[in-house]
């Protein structure tokens, strides 16, 4: 059972040993890390790439511990016992279950989100260490234990909102993920918006040289405004030194090749080099 | 894509998160922007900047960026091997117009003659120092390359149409 990047989410090696680790042990993993890491994503993906169900539960301020056990709908029992309703005498009828119950009492191994644990009341992570940590609970309306059939990978985000109690925290493994560098974001926007960028200097050559029409454009932008925005979108490809150095004259591996997919784009930017370099002179 | 600026504004500590950059670029995929950076600077701050607190760091930011990418002159150039510009060139000739450099000697001997002779133009504008500034004027008419580029304008303006 190893965890690994995805062909839609990137993990770094301290992630997928985390994950590895409390799959294994049977911990609950908790996930901290800034706004926008990825930290829900996580669950989705690690219940993909384990091929196991996911059940999510996410947390609001009102959420209360109980919830995520059982409800006891006593006000559809008390209705139904007026209209004389048979179902009346089974209290069960009346049981609706929770996240939790539900991944203990699943066939197969389940991973279950419990998402952005710090939105709700202090006291609930404390109201759930027995449930998290023994994998049971007692339902008293029925007189007895729901005992977890296969012990669920728990998978925890926090956002930071409050402290999260030590009692709590003993018994998680712990992950934070930090943000990525540049060679990770690069792979991150790799996978969410694969070509995008030979797509869009293609595009905008196609646009200047009227191969294609944009209903709606408000002019056709110059030589020197598609320069500009071709420099934007390859901005990423220039290497440091002539950043820092501000020569561009110096030989370069010419970048072309990331910047063009065919033979026809390579066409287009035969012109544009053309007419930039007569402009440039003239 | 847009990762280094991403980065430039984290540097002058803006709280942006890589969502938001995805919305942006996703907004670029959508064509609300277009060869343009005074509406890309407009989506760009509307993804990824939400306080006005942060205008500010924002525009500094934004500036920062660009001046880098401005200074950049004639990269696409450098990026983008002769023997492309040559074969652009080649293609706006007339058939007479090619016949006749090829009886001058071909594309490449009339190029190395036009060096020589700019070379020569410069050295000799040096030694005139005053007459500098008239020696240029003089200079790009001889070396042809204005001529040729006229041609070349109306031929294309005639093929864009």
């Amino acid at each position: 059972m190893i965890f690994e990047s995805t062909d839609s989410y990137i993990a770094t090696d301290e992630l997928s040993m985390a994950v590895d680790a409390a799959a294994k042990l049977e911990r609950p993993l908790l996930i901290k890390g800034e706004p926008g890491t990825g930290k829900t994503m996580l669950a989705i993906e690690v219940a993909k790439s384990l091929g196991m169900p996911l059940l999510e539960w996410h947390i609001k301020s009102t959420t209360k511990a109980v919830n995520g056990l059982y409800e006891y709908d006593a006000v559809s029992r008390l209705r139904d016992s007026q209209l004389g309703d048979e179902r009346v005498n089974d209290i069960s009828n009346y049981i609706k279950k929770g996240k939790l119950w539900e991944a203990f009492e699943a066939e197969e191994r389940v991973v279950l989100l419990i998402d952005e644990i710090d939105k709700a009341d202090i006291e609930f992570p404390n109201d759930l260490l027995q449930e998290i940590d023994r994998m049971e609970f007692y339902v008293y309306e029925l007189g007895k234990t729901i005992k977890a059939k296969n012990r669920p990978i728990v998978i925890i985000t926090s956002n930071n909102e409050k402290e999260l109690p030590d009692a709590f925290l003993r018994r998680c493994f712990f992950h934070f993920i930090n943000f990525p560098d540049r060679e990770t974001m690069q792979q991150i926007v790799d996978v969410h918006f694969p070509g995008v960028k030979q797509d869009m200097v293609k595009e905008a050559m196609e646009i200047f040289f009227d191969v294609r029409k944009v209903p709606g454009l408000k002019k056709k932008p110059s030589t020197s405004e598609l320069i500009d925005w071709l420099k934007l979108l390859m901005a990423d490809d220039i290497p440091d030194e002539i950043l820092t150095n501000r020569d561009a004259s110096k030989a370069i591996p010419p970048l072309y090749g990331a910047l063009v997919k065919n033979e026809q784009d390579v066409h287009l930017l035969e012109r544009l080099a053309f007419m930039n370099r007569r402009d440039s002179r003239g | 894509m847009l990762i280094n600026f991403f980065l430039t504004l984290r540097k002058y500590k803006l709280p942006v998160t890589i969502r938001e950059l995805m919305d942006l670029i996703s907004g670029l995929q959508h064509q609300l922007v277009y060869a343009n950076l005074d509406d890309f600077y407009l989506l760009s701050r509307t993804a990824l900047v939400k306080d006005e607190k942060n205008y500010d760091k924002f525009d500094r930011a934004f500036s920062a960026y660009f001046k880098g990418l401005e200074d950049l002159h004639g990269l696409l150039e450098s990026l983008i091997p002769d023997e492309w510009l040559r074969h652009e060139f080649e293609k706006s000739l007339s058939p007479e117009q090619l016949k006749e450099i090829e009886s001058l000697g071909g594309l490449e001997k009339l190029i190395e003659a036009f060096k020589k002779a700019k070379e020569e133009a410069e050295a000799k504008a040096g030694e005139e120092g005053k007459d500098g500034d008239e020696g240029n004027a003089d200079r790009q008419g001889q070396s042809g390359p204005g001529g040729l580029g006229k041609g070349k304008k109306k031929e294309s303006q005639k093929g864009m149409g």
